[in-house]
């Protein structure tokens, strides 16, 4: 296991480097950089950059360099100094930018994951356990809506309503009067009042999923022998339902937990814009549009990184539970 | 008039019926957000606002007889004097935009609050001209103080002529509105309260250019009013390169100008001192999406009465989408708002103003989203194609303007060739109508008569020289006026019924200018500028990159070795030396007649295809804000709202607004 551990360890710094490579490689693609937006601005202002100037500005840039060049400058500059660069648009390192926005991304993320998983697993599970009941339908209906819709739709149309029905816009985190107040009950229950939305939209796509393919899982494992077993000794319907086919059935769920995290760092792009949420996915999808390339670049490094540690920790936990996987990383320790 | 304060109860009465919502309506639970003003109370005879007047007290302001010049600017309201106090709540789409430089303004000279805008007195109170316009001298207001109450005397100007319009590296060239006929201008400091500005040939546009923001606002490249004392510590010529090196440790910048401009940035640093009547005290921070302004304490204009403005204590911007910037204008949250209001939202603006009180001002639009051919098109059979007249006006007579009209305006739009406007100075009635109507065989006609006679196996025209004519025609999301996706669309099916193939591309702004200035394009939809153009010269005179029917003849009036530059001939190099001409003349009779010969051209040539105008801008206003010009020009060049000189604007009940 150990063994196993420690070459999966090596494993990732290649393909970390590999998939920095890429996304580097990808954001280089297009014609045009930064600067050109630069020199056109200066010229919008009744200016005429020289070509001398124009060599100034590309060094100061690093722009006259190749694209691998670059790379590696950025590349090495991460690793040795934690530094991921200058954001031209906003003048920034992307470090600073990246720090700024994290704490509401990853609140927003956990609520939405944590919130998402609760009520998926419940109601997936009732779905099995209850095929065919009245609710069972209701939650299949609703799940393929959830499915069919995408969350920005959702979010406008909530936000129209919001409107429309109650005199309230509801975007951002908080209203503006509560920004830069003291905090009290009221600003509380203001920013409640502004993440509920977000969090319910987020987490519905995801839910239904989730509770889809669960109630397919379950169905599979509850009528398998080892239940019938386990009832046939007397077994409390909700002990057995919880402890042998629910556990079995949650497998495919801990394999995916490494697809997770970094969905919460940039999965939410679209609703994110739609409710102006300032997380790191409309950060990213401006740095793309804008080809701010160190700051999109940075953006996608760190989640290519939180997807093999994720899938790390997806393999592991999956080892925990499950003791066929153990017994096959048992036999590849050797 | 409906009541503002029905929108409380009615969020109240909504929150009690319906529990989901119930937490909005957070006056129940008695949570106010903290209140910032005092009250309004001891306002009739107050020269200040309560909030100032406890600093006072306090000891932490001086008393006002010594924050105010000598001779403060008087300001006649435009209704009423008025009352202290209030937040005002402002909306944006862009973070980084920043729509506080309109009511952070101050300028040497500034606009009259008139149609049309005219330049008057502002921190210059008076000025000579000599010389037949070589010469001009201003005399500064004595007793001007920054917003941290340093004073702002003629060494300030003197450090941006000398620290910023000279230094390289702030500014590779030197700027252009300083230097009439390429030839740049110089200061000279007289005494504290005198600087006088010389230049070889007379400067025509000096003082229009003066009142401009474009040119020498906080956000520009040549900015002219900056606080010298406060920006020398970041300026290489007062510190060491260890010092600007420790400066720059604590706040990063790729190079030392980039750090510079940061340093004076308005929207950014709430550090540096300003001269316009509002400050930046909170910037946006992190992912948060407010920024606030406060009064300055030190602003220099009086009503009436000799009380100091602004009269509203302070500003708060919230960063949003458009749809929800659209949706809180019409639920009543946006208590002024000019900018960003898109033309699609109107209906929903204007059947809420009743129920949610606030109001609609119509104010003058400019835009009119047009249809720019490449006159200076890298292809020469297409650029000659495009130089025929009778292919733009086939092109012009296809369109349905009547159509477009009703179906974008309800037929409430202008229609109209871009050729400056009504409220312009240089216009002349019945200018921009030729090939105006739509006339299906007439543009046939024409469109045959420019040599596209062949048509191909599909029945589309060929090009002149037999190979597929097929036109790209561009644009991006503008955020004024209509989408000009729509228009394109329209275009392209107007001209596909006169045998004119073309496709409609969107880009993104940030690719619209890496691209566009290159001049490599068939055509552009964008909306041109029709008043006061001639401080804003690119519209109509090819000057640079973004004039954008004949882009490389911009840049070939540049810099001539430009290699995206192209030399112009006939008319497209007559308006560049009108222009220059124009530029360096005193002369305000000869100075009207040369942008008549201008617009002329422009209208003989119709190089700008206009399409339908906007009927009006509507600027969004809450229910009791009072002062608010009824109408006045929405425009960049009289910095949008500014037109209407916020500082003089007042809440009836300014207790509603904290």
């Amino acid at each position: 296991m150990a063994g196993y551990l420690l070459r999966r360890l090596l494993a990732m710094v290649p393909t970390v480097l590999l998939i920095s490579l890429v996304s580097f490689l990808i954001i280089q693609l297009p014609p045009g950089d930064f600067l050109t937006t630069v020199v056109a601005k200066l010229q919008q202002q009744g200016q005429t950059v020289g070509s001398d100037q124009l060599a100034a500005l590309k060094a100061q840039y690093a722009l006259d360099k190749s694209p691998l060049e670059q790379y590696l400058r950025w590349m090495s500059n991460i690793i040795l100094h934690g530094d991921f660069g200058q954001s031209f648009q906003y003048n920034k390192p992307v470090a600073t930018l990246l720090g700024e926005r994290l704490p509401l991304t990853l609140g927003l993320g956990l609520a939405t994951w944590l919130i998402g998983w609760t009520v998926a697993l419940v109601a997936g599970i009732y779905s099995a356990a209850r095929r065919y009941s009245k609710l069972d339908y209701v939650i299949t209906a609703l799940t393929f809506l959830g499915l069919a819709i995408p969350g920005f739709l959702v979010a406008l149309t909530v936000v129209y309503l919001e409107f429309k029905l109650f005199g309230q816009t509801l975007s951002g985190v908080m209203s503006p009067e509560f920004e830069g107040a003291v905090w009290n009950l009221g600003k509380l229950l203001d920013v409640l009042n502004h993440l509920w939305l977000p969090v319910l939209v987020l987490a519905s796509g995801g839910v239904a999923g989730t509770i889809r393919v669960l109630r397919a899982n379950l169905l599979d494992e509850l009528h398998k022998p080892y239940v019938t077993a386990a009832r046939a000794r007397g077994l409390d319907e909700r002990k057995l339902l919880m402890r042998y086919p629910t556990r079995v059935a949650l497998n495919p769920f801990i394999a995916t937990i490494g697809w997770t995290i970094p969905a919460l760092f940039d999965g939410e792009v679209l609703v994110a814009s739609v409710l102006g949420l300032e997380t790191t996915g409309p950060l990213l999808l401006n740095a793309l549009k804008a080809q701010d390339m160190y700051l999109a670049g940075g953006i996608i490094l760190i989640a290519c990184v939180l997807t093999v540690i994720g899938t790390l920790i997806s393999d592991l936990l999956l080892a925990a539970v499950d003791a066929r996987v153990r017994v096959g990383y048992a036999g590849s320790g050797k | 008039m409906s009541d503002p304060l029905s929108r409380r109860t009615f969020l109240q009465v909504s929150g009690l019926s319906l529990s989901a919502t119930a937490v909005a309506g957070c006056s129940f639970f008695s949570t106010d957000a903290k209140k910032s003003t005092g009250p309004a109370a001891a306002d009739a005879g107050a020269k200040e606002s309560p909030v100032l007047t406890s600093l006072v007290k306090s000891g932490k302001l001086p008393p006002l007889e010594q924050r105010l010049p000598k001779n403060p600017m008087v300001i006649k309201p435009i209704q009423s004097a008025g009352k202290y106090g209030g937040v005002m709540q402002r909306g944006q789409i862009d973070r980084n935009a920043t729509q506080n430089q309109y009511v952070e303004f101050a300028g040497l000279l500034e606009w009259t609050p008139t149609t049309p805008a005219k330049a008057g007195p502002g921190l210059a109170e008076k000025w000579e001209i000599e010389q037949d316009g070589k010469v001009y001298v201003f005399h500064l207001r004595e007793g001007l103080k920054w917003s941290d109450g340093t004073p702002f005397t003629t060494d300030d100007l003197m450090f941006a002529y000398e620290k910023e319009f000279l230094n390289k590296e702030l500014n590779p060239v030197f700027p252009g509105w300083l230097a009439p006929g390429g030839k740049p201008g110089k200061f000279v400091k007289v005494d504290d309260h005198t600087l006088r500005m010389e230049f070889e040939v007379p400067h025509g546009l000096l003082l229009k250019y003066l009142c401009f923001i474009g040119l020498t606002g906080f956000g520009s490249s040549s900015a002219l009013l900056l606080p010298a004392h406060y920006l020398k510590q970041f300026h290489k010529d007062f510190v060491t390169p260890a010092q600007l090196q420790a400066a720059m440790k604590k706040d990063p910048a790729p190079s030392w100008a980039e750090f510079f401009s940061n340093k004076r940035n308005i929207w950014k640093n709430a550090d540096i001192p300003v001269l316009g009547p509002w400050k930046l005290v909170a910037p946006l921070q992190g992912s948060g999406v407010t920024a606030r302004l406060d009064r300055n304490p030190y602003y220099w204009k009086v009503d009436e009465q000799g009380r100091q403005l602004p009269y509203i204590d302070s500003q708060q911007y919230t960063v949003m989408p458009s749809e929800t910037l659209g949706l809180r204008a019409a639920n009543g949250q946006l208590d002024l708002q000019v900018t960003d209001i898109q033309a699609e939202q109107l209906p929903l603006l204007i059947k809420n103003q009743q129920t949610k009180g606030y109001k609609v001002n119509r104010w003058v639009a400019e835009p009119n989203t047009s249809l720019q051919l490449n006159q200076s098109h890298p292809d020469p059979v297409l650029r000659t194609l495009f130089q025929k007249l009778d292919f733009r006006a086939g092109l012009s007579h296809a369109i349905n303007r009547k159509e477009m009209n009703d179906a974008l305006f309800a037929g409430q739009g202008f229609v109209r060739h871009p050729c400056a406007q009504p409220e312009d100075e240089y216009w002349e009635k019945g200018m921009g109508q030729r090939f105006i109507e739509y006339d299906v065989a007439e543009a046939n006609k024409r469109l045959d008569a420019a040599g596209l006679t062949r048509r191909g196996p599909d029945g589309m025209r060929l090009r002149p020289d037999g190979k597929k004519l097929q036109l790209v025609g561009r644009c991006f999301q503008v955020g004024v006026g209509i989408d000009a996706i729509s228009v394109l669309e329209y275009a392209q099916r107007y001209w596909k019924a006169v045998g004119i193939d073309m496709v409609a591309k969107q880009m993104t702004p940030e690719l619209w200018y890496n691209e566009i200035p290159h001049g490599n394009y068939d055509l552009v939809a964008y909306p041109p500028a029709t008043i006061l153009w001639d401080i804003d010269s690119l519209w109509y005179i090819p000057t640079n990159g973004l004039t954008y029917w004949a882009p490389k003849f911009g840049n070939w009036y540049g810099n001539h070795k430009d290699p995206f530059g192209m030399a112009p001939t006939g008319d497209f190099r007559t308006l560049q030396t009108l222009y220059d001409e124009l530029v360096t003349t005193a002369d305000d009779a000869k100075r009207l007649d040369l942008g008549h010969q201008i617009l002329h051209l422009h209208d003989q040539n119709v190089w700008i295809i206009g399409t339908v105008g906007t009927p009006f801008q509507p600027l969004i206003a809450a229910g009791d804000l009072k002062n608010v010009r009824p109408d006045a020009i929405a425009s960049f060049r009289t910095h949008y709202e500014n037109a209407s000189s916020p500082e003089q604007m007042y809440f009836d009940s300014p207790e509603k607004h904290s």
